[in-house]
C-alpha cells in the first residue's frame, strides 16, 4: 500500500528519478498517515465516530434544535419528521436533542468508570505480579471474589446497598470491574519481570519501587490500555442497563438508558421513542471497541512500538 | 613482599553451591565451586548450555542467593555484607547481558538507561550527569546525539555497546560478561570483541567472560575455566587448556568446533549423548557416561583434582601431553 502511494506521489510532485530522498518531511508524513489509515480501516472508523459523538457531545447547546427539556404536549408522540428528526416523546420533547445531551453522560459515565478501574486495578496487579508469592496469592484471591459474581449483579447489589444514583452505579461499576485490569496487569507484570533489563536494574542496586515505577509499569500497561479502551462501551452499556432498571441515573437527567427505560411502555405503538436512545448506545459501543480492537494492533509491542 | 609483583585477586568465590528445589527433587545447580580473577585478566567460563555457567553470574551478581560459599571482591565478602545490610550484591560487579535486544529497557531512552546506575550509585545530577553519560557513550564509541533516542533505534551491536556503557557506569573493576556476544552478527561479534579489549586496557578492567565460543575465549582470555555440570573440570591458561587439554570433556568440545579448513572438515566431532539432569547427577566423575576413555572407577569415584604448573583438572585417565 505505502509504495504504491510513494510512486504516485513522485511522479506528481518531481520530475527526477531521485525525488525519494527530496521528499518534504511533511510529504513524507502524509503518505505514512495514508497507509496507516488504509491498513488500519476500522480502526479509523471507530475513532471517527467516537470524534463524532465527542464533537455533538462537547457542542450539544448548539447543534441541538431544541431544549430538550422542554416540555410541549400539544406536539407530543411525533413519528420522525421534518421538524423533530427522531421524533417526540411523550412529553412532546425533541428525542434528537435529548439523545444530543445524553451523550455527555455516557461519555462521563465511560470515562470515568474505566479510569477509576484501571486507577484501582494496576497498582494492584503491579503488587501482586511484582512480589508474587504469599502477596499475589492473597492479592487475587480478593479479585476472585469480586470475579464471582455474574457480571452484572455485583454492580446491582453494590448500588442497592450504596443507594441508587449515577454516582454511586459509577462507583460500583467500577469496583466490579477493576479485578479483570488487576489480572490482565498481574499476567503482563509476570511476564516483565524475568526481562533481562529488570534483572540489570536489579543488579545495579535499584529500588524496588524504581524498578516497579521506571521499569515494569511503563512495559506492562499496553494490555490493560487496550482492554480498557474495549471496555469502554461495555460500562456505558451496564451504566445504561443500570440506568435501565432504576439504579442509575435518575430523570430529569439526561442518559440513553434511562430515556429508552421511560419509554418501553410506549415501544409497540412509537418505536421511535426507544429506537433512537438505543441506536446511539450501539454506536457509541461500536466506536469504542472498533478503536479498541486497533489500538491493541497499534500498541502491540512486537509490531515494533513506534 | 613479593606478592606485590603478583597481580591481587580482585574476585575469589570459594566453594559456591547453589541447589534449586524442583517438584521432581533437588537440583545442584553449581557444586562448591573455586575460582579467582586478578586484576586486569580475563577469565573465561566455558561449558555447554545448562552446565551451571549462568547461575554462577546470576550468584555474583546477587540475583540469587546461592546456598553456602563465600565471594570475596577486593577483600570484602559479598554474601557476609549483603546478609547484615539488606543490600544486592551487584554495586561491585557490572553485568552485561547475552541478547542487547532484551536486557535494555524499550521505553526509556538512552541517557535514561545510563543515568540509572549513574544516580543509583553515585547520586550524579544535572550537568555532572550530563557529561558523565556522554562520557561512557564516547568510551564505547557513541556520540552525544543517540542520547535521545530509544533502544529500537539502534542495532544489535550498538545496543551490545550501550549495555557496555551502562555496565561501565557502575565503577566497578569487575565486569560480568554473560556471552556478550551470542546474539550478535559474527561481523558485529568482532567489533564488540575489539572494545571489550580495548576498554580492559585503557581502563584494566578486568572481566569474567561466560561463553561457548571458544573461538571468542581464546580471542579475549588469558585463563580459561571449563565447567561440566556445576563442577569445573578443567582450569588453565588458555595456551594450557587449548594447546594441551587434560580433561577428555575439554578434548571433545575442542573437536566440536568446526573449521574453515576444508582440509579438516572431515575432523568434526560430535560428543554423543546428552548432558545429564542436574536432578540425576551421575556418581563418580559427571562425566563418565559420555566419555570415550572412562572405567569402571570413573562411575565409582569422584576425581580428585590433579594441579601440574597451575593447569588443574579433575579425571582419573587425564590425556597426556604425548597423545595428542
Amino acid at each position: 500500500m505505502s509504495t504504491s502511494m510513494i510512486t504516485k506521489t513522485n511522479t506528481s510532485t518531481s520530475n527526477s528519478n531521485l525525488s525519494i530522498s527530496v521528499q518534504s518531511p511533511a510529504a513524507i508524513w502524509r503518505i505514512k498517515t495514508w497507509a496507516f489509515i488504509c491498513e488500519n480501516k476500522l480502526f479509523t472508523i471507530g475513532v471517527l465516530l467516537l470524534l463524532l459523538i465527542v464533537f455533538a457531545a462537547i457542542f450539544a447547546p448548539w447543534i441541538a434544535p431544541y431544549d430538550p427539556a422542554k416540555i410541549a404536549f400539544s406536539s407530543k408522540l411525533m413519528p420522525p419528521n421534518v421538524e423533530h428528526w427522531m421524533g417526540t416523546d411523550r412529553f412532546g420533547r425533541d428525542i434528537f436533542s435529548r439523545v444530543l445531551y445524553g451523550a455527555r453522560t455516557s461519555l462521563v459515565i465511560g470515562f470515568a468508570v474505566t479510569l477509576l478501574a484501571m486507577l484501582i486495578g494496576i497498582p494492584f496487579g503491579l503488587i501482586s505480579g511484582y512480589f508474587g508469592g504469599r502477596v499475589d496469592s492473597w492479592l487475587m484471591r480478593i479479585s476472585d471474589v469480586f470475579l464471582a459474581f455474574p457480571p452484572l449483579l455485583l454492580p446491582i447489589a453494590i448500588t442497592a446497598a450504596l443507594g441508587s444514583g449515577l454516582t454511586n452505579a459509577m462507583i460500583a461499576l467500577a469496583v466490579s470491574w477493576f479485578p479483570w485490569y488487576a489480572r490482565i496487569m498481574r499476567g503482563a507484570v509476570v511476564r516483565i519481570r524475568s526481562e533481562p533489563f529488570i534483572d540489570a536494574a536489579r543488579a545495579m542496586g535499584v529500588s524496588k519501587s524504581k524498578i516497579m515505577l521506571r521499569h515494569v509499569l511503563p512495559n506492562s500497561t499496553t494490555p490493560v490500555i487496550v482492554q480498557g479502551s474495549m471496555d469502554f462501551g461495555y460500562t456505558i452499556l451496564a451504566a445504561a442497563s443500570l440506568s435501565f432498571i432504576g439504579l442509575g441515573a435518575k430523570p430529569p437527567m439526561m442518559e440513553w438508558g434511562l430515556m429508552a427505560a421511560s419509554s418501553r411502555s410506549q415501544f409497540l405503538d412509537n418505536p421511535w421513542t426507544v429506537l433512537f436512545p438505543g441506536l446511539a448506545i450501539f454506536l457509541l459501543v461500536l466506536a469504542a471497541n472498533l478503536a479498541g480492537d486497533g489500538l491493541r494492533d497499534v500498541l502491540d509491542p512486537k509490531q515494533g512500538g513506534h | 613482599m613479593s606478592h606485590l609483583d603478583q597481580p591481587a585477586d580482585l574476585l575469589v568465590v570459594n566453594k559456591l553451591h547453589k541447589t534449586f528445589t524442583t517438584k521432581n527433587g533437588v537440583m545442584t545447580a553449581i557444586d562448591n565451586l573455586s575460582f579467582d580473577v586478578k586484576a586486569g585478566e580475563t577469565v573465561a567460563l566455558v561449558g555447554e548450555s545448562g552446565c551451571g555457567k549462568s547461575t554462577v553470574a546470576t550468584c555474583l551478581l546477587g540475583l540469587q542467593s546461592s546456598d553456602s560459599g563465600e565471594i570475596v571482591v577486593e577483600g570484602r565478602n559479598l554474601l557476609a555484607d549483603s546478609k547484615a545490610q539488606g543490600k544486592s550484591l551487584g554495586r561491585d560487579l557490572g553485568i552485561v547481558f547475552q541478547n542487547p535486544y532484551a536486557s535494555l529497557n524499550p521505553k526509556m531512552k538512552i541517557k535514561a538507561i545510563i543515568a540509572e546506575p549513574l544516580k543509583t550509585a553515585f547520586r550524579l545530577r544535572g550537568v555532572e550527569l550530563q557529561q558523565r553519560i556522554i562520557e561512557l557513550l564516547a568510551h564505547v564509541g557513541l556520540g552525544e546525539e543517540h542520547m535521545d533516542r530509544y533502544p529500537h533505534e539502534f542495532s544489535g551491536g550498538q545496543r551490545q555497546r550501550i549495555a557496555i556503557a551502562r555496565a561501565l557506569a557502575m565503577e566497578s573493576k569487575l565486569l560480568i560478561l554473560d556471552e556478550p556476544t551470542a546474539a550478535l552478527d559474527v561481523s558485529v561479534q568482532a567489533q564488540v570483541l575489539q572494545l571489550l579489549k580495548q576498554l580492559q586496557s585503557e581502563n584494566g578492567l578486568s572481566y569474567l567472560f561466560i561463553s561457548h565460543d571458544l573461538a571468542t575465549v581464546e580471542f579475549l582470555a588469558q585463563r580459561v575455566l571449563v565447567m561440566y555440570l556445576g563442577r569445573i573440570v578443567e582450569a588453565g591458561t588458555v595456551a594450557q587448556v587449548f594447546k594441551s587439554p587434560r580433561h577428555p570433556y575439554t578434548r571433545t568440545l575442542l573437536d566440536s568446533v568446526p573449521s574453515i579448513d576444508p582440509a579438516r572438515r572431515d575432523e568434526l566431532k560430535t560428543l554423543g549423548g546428552e548432558i545429564p539432569s542436574p536432578l540425576n547427577r551421575p556418581v563418580g566423575c559427571h562425566f563418565a557416561p559420555r566419555c570415550p576413555r572412562a572405567s569402571d572407577r570413573c562411575h565409582k569415584d569422584v576425581p580428585q583434582e590433579i594441579t601440574e604448573q597451575g593447569h588443574r583438572f579433575s579425571c582419573h585417565h587425564p590425556i597426556n601431553a604425548a597423545e595428542e
